[in-house]
């Protein structure tokens, strides 16, 4: 007996209940596989063969194309394996989220399938359009016979759309939320077309209104509100930042770019030919190549909208672990900390690998609290799911598995002082030991996570050759450690806890120069280089970090004494420390409180315990606050230990008692304000945020501009042999890397620059005379003498924003 | 389910589509979701020498200089390019030009009584931050600027 779909308000109720899901149901029979040829999956099917037709033979337009593609390609999958999986007990919405993580996992798995598979049969583009949309769409028709009795019903999806348009679906969140990601998109194209940032910072307030909202009613407001709530808060605050600019911006994003090309052009993922640890990571070589194909869109709409989009979901992966496992009030508050941390919204949108790779740690740790259900089962979830995390992202599967191992190591040592705490004043108000919890034991095994590094070793040895940035990182580790190396790191270790001193600019810039002299000094013969005696008339100055003016609001405040910078800098720090006091807090109160033993798994906790001290030795150890950086890792980190920030907040405010809401809303809403720039953008006195303008650090080095692209236009047609290179400085390369055949070279300090070289100054040189360099983990920048080049060299190409010396 | 309710959803883009197209057809709204959601066009203008070798022929009535000026800009401009060459005193040219938007225009100026020891050539496009220059031989040059 079929039944019908209940969809309600309450997201525990929201599950799709289909009789047939708990029916024993034949694996692959003749009856199932004419029951899908039937008529229950005729439509089904004849969704997939339209849009292997659409894809194939480019019949209509983008945006109707990417919509036949979403829905043939991405949902019907992630639907059927929803229905088809015997599921531990989870949530609805958390069993949908992991059903898209196996469908993107299914792309990549498919894409090396065709990659490798299909040239010893001649194919020599196994991942052009043709071979992956039939290999999709076979896989799809293979997904559909599979548990025939299970496929979804279209009359199910119809019931759904129409109940979602009239009760199910909480209309005045999601009107407010496509009415804020609409001024989110206005606020980033406007500044692209060279408007103001108003509109940027309303989009700002608007989300910040909203997070606030959502926490002060968390303790009312039903969970599917909260849950499209929270989602429209993160994609919005995420498309800010990577719908900025008309072509690719941002750092890593540049070179992930490059690789996707590298791999679509070639229609050919070939690790042998590029011994890369970027090109290495699936989630920007195969899967972009086949979103690309599957879906119609260009590479850079994947990129800019698609990985955001889905890296929008972690924060709500987040939410719904925490309501599962900690408690509701703290799992709204978990996300927004989580959404309010400045590197998800400035830098996560520019590292896509890692936006794919923390779906899938998301998706992972959804399994947190699953301990009753079949190891067995367990295990092929996590080791499907964690092969997810390994193909996406190299370092995020090494800190993954490095927190686990630690976890795994220290774990014995929480759960005795959880034990003692137990006996002193166990749960049950009786002196003795409480009954354990079937479901709270720990999921990760040591069998798992010796089963991942094996596999890990495999991927990056015999198979990718990506294996040396962890042997340079445990070289730089052990140099930190046993002596042998200096002491730089980056200044971003200013904001922790164990920070200690940090040097200035000042210090860095001149062991900067002193740098490239000393490596002019041990060049014997250094006749391709222009004279020391000439580059020595133009000196080079360290340029002062760039701070907005003050608006009349930071001017009044000034004139009372109260300066707009001073403030912008006590805030920034405050918070920075405040987020790791609220962290250790949490972790403290999670041991000795008998309230939230109660509701804290302990694995999360002991998982969070040992994040934490990775983030610890992030900031401890040099070289990896150079390489990794400890914002990123504190990011990374956010996903194991939100829930523990946000207990700390809660803890602290517990003398408000019922009131605790209002104030949890409170300081989360002053922690975006600040750190999203909107109090920053309102007084003035504090470097611009390339979110909310078009000036600041991030937009000078990172935002690529058309007169750029022109430039690198007349490069290719007048100029690009291969005996012709190229110089530049490190960002402007980095940009414009995807423009030209011919890699630039970055040694444009003038001591270091070739004659013969040509010479491409960006915009940001050309109208400020600025050249930013990334030296020991910071970011400065040095006046130009451009004067040396217009003296030396000829000049052959010009515009506003870009030139061209030979 | 009432029928007001089944109705619902095409009321409510039928709303939305009225209030687009109302706005649309105000042009300063029209301007505001223009520059809201759509990219437009930066503006701007190339000055280049289209070789690194044979930019400038000597002939007997002067230095042939050629160029390209394109421009970005949405609008028609006009340009007043100069073009001057060092051969121990100054020479130099001037030249009205007017670019449709988009337009690419390619250009040969010549400067009369250049002779061929001449060191440096000038292109500008006056009024602008724009210009370009070709130095015969390399190392220290007078840039005439």
């Amino acid at each position: 007996m079929r039944q019908a779909v209940l969809v309600t308000r309450s997201l525990p109720a929201l599950r799709t209940v289909d009789a047939d899901q708990t029916a024993a149901a034949p694996r692959w029979s003749v009856a199932g596989l004419l029951s899908v040829f039937g008529t229950r999956g005729a439509l089904w099917l004849a969704l997939v063969l339209i849009a292997w037709v659409n894809a194939v033979f480019t019949l209509a337009p983008v945006v109707p194309s990417a919509a036949l593609g979403l829905a043939a390609f991405v949902v019907l999958p992630t639907w059927a394996l929803r229905t088809k999986i015997d599921w531990p007990p989870l949530g609805e919405a958390e069993i949908w989220i992991v059903s898209l993580a196996y469908t993107l996992l299914g792309l990549l798995l498919i894409g090396l399938a065709t990659n490798f598979g299909l040239p010893p049969l001649h194919v020599a583009r196994p991942l052009a359009v043709l071979p992956i949309v039939t290999a999709w769409s076979l896989l799809m028709v293979g997904l559909l016979v599979w548990r025939a009795d299970r496929t979804p019903r279209w009359s199910t999806a119809q019931r759904a759309f129409a109940a979602g348009f009239t009760a199910g679906m909480p209309r005045h969140v999601v009107v407010v939320v496509l009415l804020g990601l609409g001024i989110s998109v206005a606020g980033a194209f406007r500044l692209n077309n060279g408007h103001s940032g108003a509109v940027a910072v309303i989009a700002a307030l608007f989300w910040i209104a909203l997070l606030t909202a959502l926490l002060v009613r968390s303790g009312t407001l039903d969970a599917v509100s909260q849950g499209i709530g929270i989602y429209g808060v993160a994609l919005g605050l995420l498309l800010m930042t990577s719908l900025r600019g008309w072509l690719l911006v941002g750092h890593d994003i540049q070179y992930e770019y490059k690789v996707f090309e590298l791999t679509s052009n070639a229609a050919y993922w070939d690790p042998d030919r590029f011994r890369s640890a970027y090109y290495a990571c699936l989630s920007i070589t195969i899967l972009p190549t086949e979103l690309t194909h599957l879906l119609g869109v260009s590479g850079l709409v994947v990129f800019k909208v698609l990985f955001p989009v889905l890296f929008a979901l972690v924060p709500v992966t987040l939410w719904l672990l925490c309501r599962r496992l900690v408690s509701r009030p703290l799992a709204v508050a978990a996300a927004a900390l989580f959404v309010v941390f400045p590197t998800f919204f400035s830098d996560m949108p520019f590292l896509a690998r890692q936006e794919v790779a923390f779906f899938f740690v998301a998706a992972v740790l959804t399994f947190l609290g699953t301990g009753a259900t079949t190891r067995r089962v367990r295990f092929t979830h996590l080791l499907l799911l964690g092969v997810g995390v390994m193909l996406s992202h190299y370092s995020t599967n090494y800190f993954f598995l490095f927190t686990v191992g630690m976890a795994a190591a220290g774990g014995p040592v929480l759960a005795l002082l959880g034990r003692w705490r137990q006996q002193e004043r166990p749960l049950t108000g009786r002196r003795g030991r409480a009954r354990p919890d079937p479901a709270a034991r720990p999921v990760f095994r040591i069998s798992w996570l010796l089963v991942m590094l094996a596999i890990t070793v495999l991927w990056t040895g015999p198979i990718t050759h990506s294996g040396s940035q962890v042997a340079v990182t445990f070289e730089s580790l052990s140099a930190s450690l046993f002596g042998g190396a200096t002491s730089e790191r980056s200044s971003d270790v200013r904001y922790s806890l164990f920070s200690g001193a940090s040097e200035t600019s000042a210090q860095k810039f001149a062991r900067f120069e002193h740098d490239e002299w000393q490596r002019r000094e041990d060049i014997s013969n250094d006749s391709y280089l222009y004279p020391v005696s000439e580059v020595a008339q133009y000196p080079i100055e360290l340029s002062p970090n760039e701070t907005t003016a003050f608006t009349p609001l930071g001017r009044s405040m000034s004139t009372a004494g109260l300066d707009p910078s001073v403030i912008n800098s006590f805030l920034r720090r405050s918070i920075a420390l405040l987020f790791q006091l609220l962290l250790v807090v949490g972790l403290a109160g999670s041991l000795v409180s008998r309230r939230t033993l109660r509701r804290m798994n302990p694995e999360l906790r002991t998982l969070s315990a040992a994040s934490f001290v990775l983030i610890g030795m992030t900031v401890l150890l040099p070289s990896l606050s150079v390489n990794y950086g400890v914002l990123r890792a504190f990011q990374q980190g956010l996903v194991i230990f939100a829930p523990l920030v946000a207990l700390g907040c809660f803890m602290v405010l517990q003398p408000l008692r019922q009131r605790a809401f209002i104030g949890v809303g409170v300081v989360t809403a002053a922690f975006a304000l600040s750190l999203t720039g909107v109090i920053p953008q309102l007084l003035g006195g504090y470097p611009r945020q390339l979110h909310l303008n078009n000036a600041g650090q991030y937009y000078d080095i990172y935002v690529t501009h058309d007169e750029e692209a022109a430039a690198m236009e007349w490069f290719n047609t007048f100029v690009a042999t291969p005996k012709d290179r190229l110089t530049t400085d490190k960002y402007t390369s980095s940009r414009l890397q995807n423009f030209t055949g011919v890699q630039p070279d970055f040694n444009l300090y003038p001591s270091d620059l070739p004659r013969e070289n040509f010479v491409i100054l960006g915009t940001t040189t050309v109208q400020t005379q600025k050249v930013t360099v990334f030296f020991e983990g910071d970011l400065f920048s040095y006046t130009y003498p451009t004067a040396f080049l217009d003296r030396e060299k000829s000049l052959v190409y010009a515009s506003g924003g870009a030139r061209i010396y030979r | 389910m009432t029928t007001v309710r089944r109705w619902l959803p095409l009321l409510w883009l039928t709303g939305i589509a009225l209030v687009v197209g109302v706005l649309l057809a105000i042009p300063p709204a029209r301007a505001q979701l223009d520059q809201s959601f759509t990219r437009q066009q930066t503006q701007f203008t190339e000055l280049y020498f289209t070789t690194g070798e044979e930019l400038a022929v000597q002939a007997p009535e002067g230095l042939t200089v050629s160029f390209v000026v394109h421009s970005h800009d949405t609008t028609r401009s006009t340009y007043l390019v100069r073009v001057g060459v060092l051969d121990g005193r100054l020479a130099q040219v001037d030249e009205i030009v007017t670019l449709e938007p988009g337009e690419r225009r390619s250009m040969s100026l010549v400067v009369p009584q250049v002779s061929d020891r001449w060191s440096t050539i000038d292109v500008d496009l006056v009024g602008t931050a724009d210009h370009i220059h070709w130095m015969r031989t390399t190392g220290k040059q007078e840039v005439l600027r």
